[in-house]
């Protein structure tokens, strides 16, 4: 921290992109690539950064340079992979094919959108275009009456975008912008498209309609009535146009028409998107695992570990993570809440740890997180059951009440994946 | 080969002072305990889970040595320049079926005839995560619910028998650092085992201790 009075320059999406002193003299310029990763300002092929004056940068958001990650509130962000390290909870536009990729972020296009908090960025987006088409349709007036208008616009474009067909459902309610639903791109075939693009233009047209009929000294019943057929407009709109989009992405794909269903598969179609929506300058391997496991990426030299806490009981909490070959490991810590008191005895706080090797008479061979809060020599280590541990991690390739099992094997496994990376990171949840 | 390696192993670590006896093992007819213990998971009917428990029993190693042996994994420890060379025991793969979910739930074997043997297996044993652990976890379950005829054999053996079988007893990672209450009971009728008792939890605290 600069021990003068600064000042911020927050530039493209609020990236914080300049700091000046209290004369306006500049004195740190910041830049990043389009996903969000440092680079120097004077050459952007350079993203050699090693420290800044403040945390803060991309979007306005908190970067964690010790880990190459950023904290986006709602969940962590890694801009080398342009990808979160935890999926996101909703699936806000089933009729967008990007929306089922949920580890992306801001729909694959950082360039149009940003995350605010890792999870609704399709509401704001909603709001903001509901609300300005609303009030272009009517009038465009610069008054409190338009602002009524801006303001009925975005709640219906909130409320349509969070019921799951975006931000373009809000012109199909409105039935004057029927055609941007089509941006909505899915592999889904015409049918779910239509329901998609069918329910949120209904809902929309529904708020939007009896909104503005009130707001122009109509009573409550007429209002409703405009809102209704406001409501089929929108309905049948964004059906057709929801159905037609739907219908032309699945052929792209090779799939059926009407069904979605075909050679390609909806999530096969997917998922080539995905892979091929990489940088370009890297080799990632995807894997799925069978159960619990977040998908997750991989690269030669840096290893990122995704466990999900998913069983807990009253002596232990088990998470579940992939190894590279697919199959599940697991982790047995002790039971919750997550506590940062030493020698609490219960299990860590949730976050992201980089772990490295660990070498100790108890436990010669093993691994360590390291910054775990309030917390000091969490290993992982092996051991089977809830007595083995006051906090560290057992790993394990099986799991059942209060166990896991093979747990020296998942250690030799663990051990083998750190000796092959120059970093490896732990991100529990 | 991989016994080979198992038994030089072994031969090593003995030399190296741990108390592992030089034993032999190979009486233990490994194809005939997966085939028994594949038979019990079938449970196919009483009378033949009786006969394959019993069965299984009788071929299940009586001693730490030959468990070890045939149950666990050797490696050659982390570095960061070598890979780990591993070698698995030959029922490594069926460490827990075999442990945690047969031998340990025996219930068809005489009480008697397990304890005898749990204490066998337990005299010079050390704490390990997996097949060690697996059996631990029973040996303590056995003792828990079968406390006075289980202390009676127990003091039937002679002091540095005991000693060892205690240490095994409460060997392992994070140990507790009271004994159970349950054992409060050999203060009175044994009272020379609970000087035995809380010796070799102290000497476990030791070993653990950061």
């Amino acid at each position: 921290m600069a021990s003068a009075l600064s000042f911020s320059v927050n530039y493209s999406f609020s990236s914080l992109t300049a700091i000046s002193d209290a004369s306006g003299n500049l004195v740190e310029s910041l830049s990043y690539d389009p996903w969000g990763r440092r680079r120097k300002p004077g050459n952007w092929n350079d993203y050699n950064v090693t420290s800044t004056m403040f945390d803060r940068g991309f979007t306005g958001h908190e970067h964690l340079p010790q880990f190459g990650l950023i904290n986006m509130n709602g969940r962590v962000y890694d801009p080398f992979l342009a990808r979160f390290l935890s999926p996101d909870p909703y699936v806000q536009a089933p009729d967008y094919s990007q929306n089922f990729n949920r580890y992306s972020y801001a729909f694959n296009n950082p360039l149009k959108y940003t995350d605010p908090d890792g999870e609704w960025v399709h509401l704001v987006v909603g709001a903001v275009i509901g609300g300005f088409v609303n009030w272009a349709a009517n009038g465009a007036e610069f008054s409190a009456k338009g602002l009524g208008h801006f303001g009925v616009g975005a709640l219906a474009g909130a409320l349509g975008a969070g019921i799951g067909a975006g931000f373009g459902t809000l012109a199909a309610g409105s039935g004057s912008f029927g055609f941007m639903v089509s941006q909505g791109l899915t592999a889904s075939g015409f049918g779910a498209g239509a329901a998609a693009g069918a329910g949120a233009g209904f809902s929309s047209g529904l708020v939007t309609g009896a909104g503005n009929s009130l707001l122009n000294g109509e009573d409550f019943s007429s209002a409703l009535s405009e809102g209704l057929r406001s409501a089929s407009i929108g309905g049948i709109t964004g059906g057709l146009t929801g159905g037609i989009s739907g219908g032309i992405r699945a052929t792209k794909f090779g799939n059926d028409f009407w069904s979605g269903n075909g050679a390609g598969g909806r999530y096969g179609a997917i998922l080539s998107y995905e892979r091929a929506s990489l940088p370009s300058n890297s080799s990632y391997i995807s894997y799925q695992c069978r159960n619990f496991c977040p998908s997750k990426l991989i690269e030669p030299d840096r290893y990122y570990l995704n466990a999900e806490r998913f069983v807990e009981t009253e002596n232990s909490t088990i998470s579940n993570f992939c190894f590279p070959d697919g199959t599940d490991g697991y982790f047995l810590e002790p039971s919750g809440p997550s506590s940062r008191i030493e020698g609490s005895g219960l299990r860590i706080s949730s976050g992201v740890y980089e772990v490295g090797s660990h070498n100790s008479t108890k436990f010669p061979n093993s691994l360590i997180l390291k910054g775990v809060p309030g917390r000091s020599a969490i290993l992982m280590h092996p051991g089977n059951y809830p007595c083995h541990t006051s906090g560290c991690l057992l790993p394990g390739l099986g799991y059942g009440t209060d166990q896991v099992n093979n747990s020296r094997d998942a250690l030799n496994l663990l051990l083998e994946l750190h000796r092959n990376s120059t970093k490896m990171i732990l991100n529990i949840n | 080969m991989k016994l080979i390696v198992a038994i030089f192993f072994h031969a090593f670590i003995s030399f190296t002072g741990n108390e592992i006896i030089s034993q032999d093992c190979s009486n233990y007819d490994v194809n005939k305990l997966i085939h028994y213990g594949n038979k019990i998971v079938e449970q196919q009917n009483a009378d033949s889970l009786l006969l394959y428990s019993e069965l299984f029993f009788e071929q299940f190693p009586d001693n730490f040595n030959c468990f070890h042996l045939y149950y666990s994994i050797y490696d050659s420890g982390y570095n960061n320049q070598s890979p780990i060379i591993k070698t698995h025991g030959d029922l490594y793969d069926y460490a827990f079926q075999h442990i945690a979910k047969i031998y340990n739930n025996l219930s068809v074997i005489e009480t008697e005839k397990r304890i005898e043997m749990a204490i066998q297996i337990s005299l010079g044993g050390y704490w390990e995560a997996d097949a060690v652990s697996y059996f631990q976890f029973g040996l303590r379950s056995l003792l828990e619910k079968n406390t006075e005829l289980f202390l009676k054999i127990l003091n039937s053996l002679n002091q540095e028998e005991q000693r060892s079988f205690w240490f095994f007893y409460f060997d392992g990672p994070n140990p507790s650092l009271s004994t159970p209450k349950f054992l409060n009971i050999v203060k009175y009728e044994y009272p020379l085992m609970f000087e035995i008792i809380l010796s070799s939890h102290q000497n476990v605290l030791n070993k653990w201790k950061d």
